[in-house]
């Protein structure tokens, strides 16, 4: 997992853009599929793990079927 | 030492700033004061309150592995950077709530609700959120209903679980009001509405066949397009026939939404809701990063007196004293038992470290509490009698302008038909009197500060922009909320019969959809019937609602603390609990037995069905009486079954701690056994 302090933070705007968009992309959900490939080649390299599109379908059936907001 | 200096300067400006607030009388007062006490608190409290919390009270174990680390499956489990945990956190929490109470509650004056705001996120609402997420992150990610169960108990459990359902049903009812009330003879804010529809539709397809996965670029093109529709509203509001055509009355907007949101309860999730949900959080963390801007631009004067003379209880929004009030009016903002939920469902799940817990649960609460300062402000920067003109119901003030100008006047806040039609105009509407719900009050708010600081000729844009902000964040809670009061439902039949259970049995879909949407469709359609606006019934019961899970979560809380022995923090949870407590029952108790019928609603009742056996009603009042006189017996029903269930929870706790003092036996804690985490450690302390 990836973690910044502050001072690789302002070292220079491309690297904080680059660091503001890649957690923009962690809150929309952007990069889910990127985690989950990792996490499967790590964990079961073996395993054939799902495509992107079937990913995306599993992952919003997970989402909606909570309590996933509030007022 | 550096980190303390600063800690006693935040200190010393925001106990200036708060006091400044406090004694402040008879002149404006700069709404920059607001923003300077509520921020200044929010970091003491986040950098020395929670601090203390996470190191004294629920023990932070740096070493020890979440549920993320341990049940890894690369997709809801999943370590995440403590940033974007807290992004989730705060779009999952943060909805229409925070805008429409704190708007509501300025018939007080800008004093108490402010002050409720700061100090009940501060002492409150943050700690309640940030230590229902650490014990669920302790326990595996389980929801609030499980940890009830498994602390306090089956009797706690079932009490939290039917609390839930009742809370989402009204909530439900209540929002989709706001939004009819918003929409109602106005075919700019209408024909907007509807356009974000097939606009989530075609999001919906972008994102899962177009360019699978791509949702911030399918985000950016709906929110373009939302825009678009919102400048096209203009337009179409210009064309006369169009006009004609989209210009509704409350009744068919009702149907609309009770349609509406079963068909989307219906339809699968990429379709509608899903789409809508991303171009939501967009648009969520956009505004509030727009409107905290402009307010620092406009710096606007706040013309609400400290305190206006509805503290008695003769207030026009909503009856009541602001003790215990102001306190059941805003619950979003302050202290908000929905966000129990929240903290123990998806957020537990990512959260890579304990010690990221602090800025997720309290961080993104008092983010949440500030976009309640906003709306404070957006709310008093308005002549106090344009609020209540908006504000306030026919039923209360007269059905002419000429009739309710001159009420609102009497009252002491000077407002001409005059001036409310120039607005109305400005805004791009037909009229602004009689608007309840909150949302049209902000939106002339927003669009004032907006309009000062990016470009004044826009105003009627930026009035129905933020309509269009305010329908989206409801709509989706009006779905989502349909959603999970179905999914609850058919969990219930499948016990009984199990193909009830199945939730892709399209009998079963159908048949549950139906049940929930006609529960609170009838609040809706009875709001929309009300004379009175039907917000001033309905959201004193969304708040005893949203307090009595508050007071749920609390007591698990309490309960799991007592358990671990550490007596001299049981405080910490304990004094919110207490004073929510005092406030709910406070108000559910004038709510039930109150004499006033502005109050009480077996009074409402008895009242009305007394005018209406002497016919003294006019034959339109007539005509709804009895659907009004049945729905405010059934709301005083309703406040009875709340009260009573929070305090059999309280009393399930109250058992363990007696129990537990005398060392008898006591539900075992349901905590996961420690492991260690194996993430990298040196990361791990340079971040906190």
């Amino acid at each position: 997992m990836q973690r910044f302090g502050k001072k690789q933070a302002t070292a220079s705007a491309r690297q904080f853009l680059s660091a503001g968009l890649s957690l923009l992309r962690g809150v929309t959900g952007d990069d889910a599929y990127e985690k989950y490939l990792a996490h499967m080649l790590r964990t079961q390299p073996e395993a054939k793990p799902m495509s992107a599109t079937e990913f995306f379908r599993a992952q919003l059936d997970q989402k909606w079927n909570c309590v996933s907001g509030c007022c | 030492m550096y980190a303390k200096l600063i800690g006693v300067l935040l200190a010393a400006v925001g106990a200036f700033a708060l006091g400044g607030i406090a004694l402040h009388r008879d002149e404006p007062i700069n709404s920059l004061w607001l923003v300077t006490a509520s921020v200044c608190l929010y970091i003491i409290g986040y950098r020395f309150y929670a601090k203390w919390i996470e190191t004294r009270v629920f023990i932070a174990d740096y070493n020890r592995a979440t549920p993320a680390e341990r049940l890894n499956n690369g997709r809801d489990f999943l370590p995440t950077h403590r940033w974007v945990v807290f992004g989730h956190h705060f779009a999952a929490i943060a909805g229409a709530g925070p805008l429409v109470g704190p708007t509501l509650a300025m018939q007080f004056g800008y004093l108490p609700g402010t002050l409720w705001i700061i100090v009940g996120a501060v002492l409150g609402g943050c700690v309640q959120d940030m230590i229902i997420l650490f014990m669920s992150t302790r326990r595996d990610g389980r929801s609030l209903g499980q940890m009830a169960r498994d602390e306090l108990g089956a009797v706690g459990g079932t009490a939290a679980v039917l609390g839930t359902v009742m809370i989402v049903i009204i909530i439900i009812a209540v929002l989709g009001l706001v939004i009819v009330n918003a929409m109602k003879h106005s075919p700019w804010a209408t024909s907007t509405v509807f356009a974000t529809l097939p606009i989530a539709v075609f999001i919906g397809f972008y994102v899962r066949y177009w360019r699978p996965g791509q949702i911030m670029e399918g985000s950016i093109i709906g929110l373009i397009l939302m825009l678009g529709a919102v400048v096209a509203g203009g337009w179409i509001d210009h064309s006369p026939a169009l006009h004609n055509w989209l210009d509704w009355d409350g009744k068919a907007l009702a149907a609309f939404v009770i349609i509406y949101a079963f068909i989307a309860a219906v339809l699968p999730v990429w379709v509608l809701l899903a789409p809508r949900g991303y171009i939501s959080t967009f648009l969520k963390i956009a505004v509030v990063v727009l409107l905290a801007a402009a307010i620092l631009i406009m710096r606007p004067e706040i013309k609400m007196p400290a305190l206006t003379q509805f503290v008695d209880g003769t207030g026009p929004i909503f009856a009541g004293k602001v003790f215990p009030f102001v306190f059941i009016t805003i619950a979003c903002g302050a202290l908000s038992g929905f966000h129990a939920l929240v903290s123990s469902g998806t957020t537990p799940k990512l959260v890579a470290n304990e010690g990221d817990i602090r800025l997720a649960g309290y961080g993104s609460m008092a983010v949440e509490s500030f976009v309640g300062i906003m709306a404070v402000i957006a709310a008093t920067l308005l002549d106090p009698g344009v609020f209540f003109a908006i504000n306030t119901g026919a039923g209360v003030v007269g059905a002419t302008a000429d009739a309710a100008v001159t009420t609102i006047s009497s009252w002491g806040f000077p407002v001409t038909a005059d001036q409310m039609h120039q607005l109305a105009t400005e805004m791009g509407e037909s009229t602004l009197f009689g608007r309840t719900g909150g949302a049209p009050s902000l939106a002339v708010g927003m669009a004032s500060i907006f309009g000062t600081a990016f470009g004044k000729g826009l105003l009627a844009l930026w009035y129905h922009f933020a309509i269009m902000f305010e329908a989206v964040f409801i709509l989706t809670t009006v779905d989502a909320g349909t959603r999970v009061g179905r999914f609850m439902l058919q969990d219930a039949m499948g016990q009984i019969w199990k193909p009830m259970g199945r939730t892709s049995w399209y009998p079963s879909v159908i048949f549950s959809s139906l049940v929930i949407v006609a529960a609170w469709g009838y609040f809706l359609y009875v709001g929309v019937v009300d004379p009175n606006g039907g917000i001033n019934i309905l959201w004193p019961l969304f708040g005893i609602a949203n307090q009595m899970l508050a007071a749920i979560a609390l007591t698990v809380a309490t309960g799991i603390i007592v358990k671990t022995g550490r007596w001299k923090h049981v405080w910490v949870t304990a004094v919110p609990l207490a004073w929510i407590m005092i406030v709910t029952t406070v108000a559910a108790w004038q709510k039930i037995f109150s004499l006033d019928p502005k109050l009480g609603f077996f009074s409402a009742a008895n009242d009305l069905a007394a005018k209406l056996a002497a016919g003294e009603l006019p034959a339109a009042r007539a005509e709804v009486a009895p659907t009004l006189i049945y729905n405010q017996q059934l709301d005083g029903v309703l406040t009875i079954f709340f009260t009573v269930l929070m305090w059999i929870v309280l009393l399930a706790m109250v058992r363990i701690a007696i129990r537990q003092a005398r060392g008898l036996s006591v539900p075992p804690n349901s905590e996961a056994p420690f492991v260690a985490t194996k993430l990298d450690a040196a990361a791990l302390a340079r971040a906190h």
